[in-house]
């Protein structure tokens, strides 16, 4: 084979690749979107559930999910951004920070079951929150917090160091340096990593078992120490415990559907911050 | 000679960790002069000048021992107050770097970061500038660094989308706004073409009119060309210092005139 016939040859097996990635994603939302599109109307989206989930609403699941994400943004975003702030800037590279470096990563590959039962063992039981939305919700803070550290580390170490250099050498301090430009021009990658860490948390469903979601509920959450309802633990318990399976699919596929595109829907805001911001810092 | 002093460095050691990276510099460098600092890759040049305004600080592992006099004050002693040190004597780095701000916030940065001071009833007070107050500064320092007619119409523009000369010009411009007594360049000329470069260098010479001039080159033809005096630097010593006339033609040591005939380094 000559060597642009193997120019071809790769080309065509990258796109091919690529094209995959993207088939996936149009399958699934095709797939989900056939099956619920029927069943998601108005009073799907704001009516309580009835009949054990068979009839009716998913208002508070929806409700449920879109208070953990709450929990998970102010608690994570956060921390995770000055633990960057940290590791990059302070800690680069002493000894001390490698050590967090090699805790980060380790947190990352920890199952997520895992962090259920440590969810159960500190907030639920030790810290007295009981089965509530706020431990759920620490409990998936704590899970995401790693992603979002690495992302944030990621978009503060891609802030060339020639800009520190320039604002310091003008008398700025060390903290007016990472405020007044660290931060502003990370910015993008810090979105990033937030909405990946709130996406993550909104889908993850073995850590609310362990830490107070409820099967269902005919009313909404009553606080943050109050038990709840989420789209995803909803999803796995119309499709695997519901009293009629078949029955319900419809309702099962619009449930999908709709955690499907609150995820998406943030996905948009985040790139729409992020290329705002781009555009606002040129290099 | 007739010169006063700005910058007087005294037994001047920089270590990187286990690397003795300067070695015992003395050097006198005179006020409102520009003074070229030469020679060979890795001989220390921007070593020295970063240990003027304190910059070796940011590298980790590095410790610079000695005095560096400026204004009969030793900047690197533990109790200068590195801030004061580095309004005090501006830096211009190797690559243009802007911050990726309007060309006016480039400018705007440093004073607002400092603000005025003011003294009211026997007490020194900090204030921020009014409005008219920093277009004033930003102006006048375009002006300086011979930028402003280029970028008047568009001073809301990025500071990125300069070309690279334009972009080291507003880095001095940068510098220039917080009115510093000295002003140090670390290869400002080596990322630009020749006609950036002769914009740099007449401004270089005309800035010294107003400040204290200290530039690193690799070019001995700048050097010949801009500078009053030149030091030659080897293997982090301070080889030899005079007046730039005398270093190229005359040189006292067997290193510089090889170094200067290219046939070393």
């Amino acid at each position: 084979m000559d060597r642009r016939a193997r120019e071809v040859v790769y080309f065509t097996f990258f796109r091919a690749c690529a094209l995959i990635v993207m088939l996936s994603l149009v399958v699934l939302i095709g797939y989900i979107a056939t099956g619920g599109l029927e069943r998601l109307s108005l009073e799907f989206l704001t009516e309580m559930p009835r009949r054990a989930n068979t009839e009716g609403g998913i208002l508070p699941a929806i409700v449920g999910t879109f208070y953990l994400m709450l929990i998970v943004v102010t608690v994570t975003v956060p921390i995770g951004i000055m633990s960057a702030i940290y590791l990059v800037e302070y800690e680069q590279s002493s000894w001390m920070g490698r050590v967090f470096k090699l805790a980060v990563y380790n947190l990352a590959g920890v199952p997520s079951i895992v962090y259920g039962l440590l969810g159960l063992g500190i907030f639920v039981v030790y810290l007295g929150l009981g089965f509530s939305l706020m431990s759920a919700g620490l409990t998936l803070s704590i899970m995401t917090l790693p992603l979002m550290i690495s992302a944030s580390q990621e978009a503060i170490s891609a802030v060339p160091g020639s800009v520190r250099e320039a604002s310091m050498a003008l008398g700025a301090t060390k903290w007016q340096t990472i405020l007044h430009h660290v931060l502003p021009y990370a910015l993008p990658g810090i979105f990033t990593g937030m909405i990946l860490s709130v996406s993550r948390a909104a889908g993850e469903t073995a850590p609310l078992m362990l830490t107070g979601v409820a099967m269902s509920l005919q009313r909404l959450p009553d606080g943050f120490f109050d038990s709840f309802m989420a789209l995803p633990y909803h999803i796995y318990y119309m499709a695997t415990q519901s009293s009629d399976l078949i029955a319900t699919r419809p309702l099962q596929y619009a449930a999908a559907l709709v955690l499907l595109l609150l995820v998406l829907g943030m996905n948009i805001i985040a790139i729409v911050l992020r290329k705002r911001y781009r555009e606002k810092y040129k290099w | 000679m007739n010169m006063t002093t700005a910058i007087h460095t005294e037994d001047l050691h920089v270590f990187f960790e286990k690397n003795h990276a300067l070695k015992g510099v003395e050097m006198e460098i005179e006020k409102n002069g520009v003074t070229s600092v030469i020679g060979p890759s890795g001989c220390g040049k921007s070593t020295f000048i970063r240990c003027i305004n304190r910059m070796n600080d940011l590298i980790p592992g590095c410790s610079v021992k000695g005095k560096v006099m400026v204004d009969g004050q030793d900047v690197n002693s533990d109790d200068a107050d590195v801030v004061d040190v580095r309004r005090r004597i501006g830096m211009v780095f190797q690559k243009p770097n802007p911050f990726p701000k309007s060309i006016y916030e480039n400018v705007a940065y440093a004073p607002r970061l400092h603000g005025v001071l003011e003294e009211k009833g026997g007490k020194i007070r900090r204030r921020r500038h009014t409005k008219q107050e920093m277009d004033g500064i930003v102006e006048h320092s375009l002006r300086r660094a011979a930028l402003w007619g280029e970028v008047k119409d568009r001073l809301e523009k990025s500071g990125t989308s300069l070309s690279g000369g334009q972009q080291q010009r507003l880095c001095i411009a940068r510098t220039l706004a917080i009115d510093p007594e000295i002003i140090l360049f670390d290869e400002p000329c080596s990322a630009l073409d020749p006609i950036a470069t002769a914009k740099i260098e007449d401004l270089l010479v005309d800035l010294k009119k107003d400040y204290t001039v200290v530039i690193v080159t690799h070019s001995m033809q700048q050097a010949a060309r801009i500078s009053d005096r030149t030091a030659f630097f080897y293997l982090g010593e301070l080889i030899e210092m005079g007046n730039t006339k005398q270093i190229f033609e005359r040189p006292r040591e067997e290193l510089t005139e090889q170094y200067i005939t290219g046939r070393m380094g």
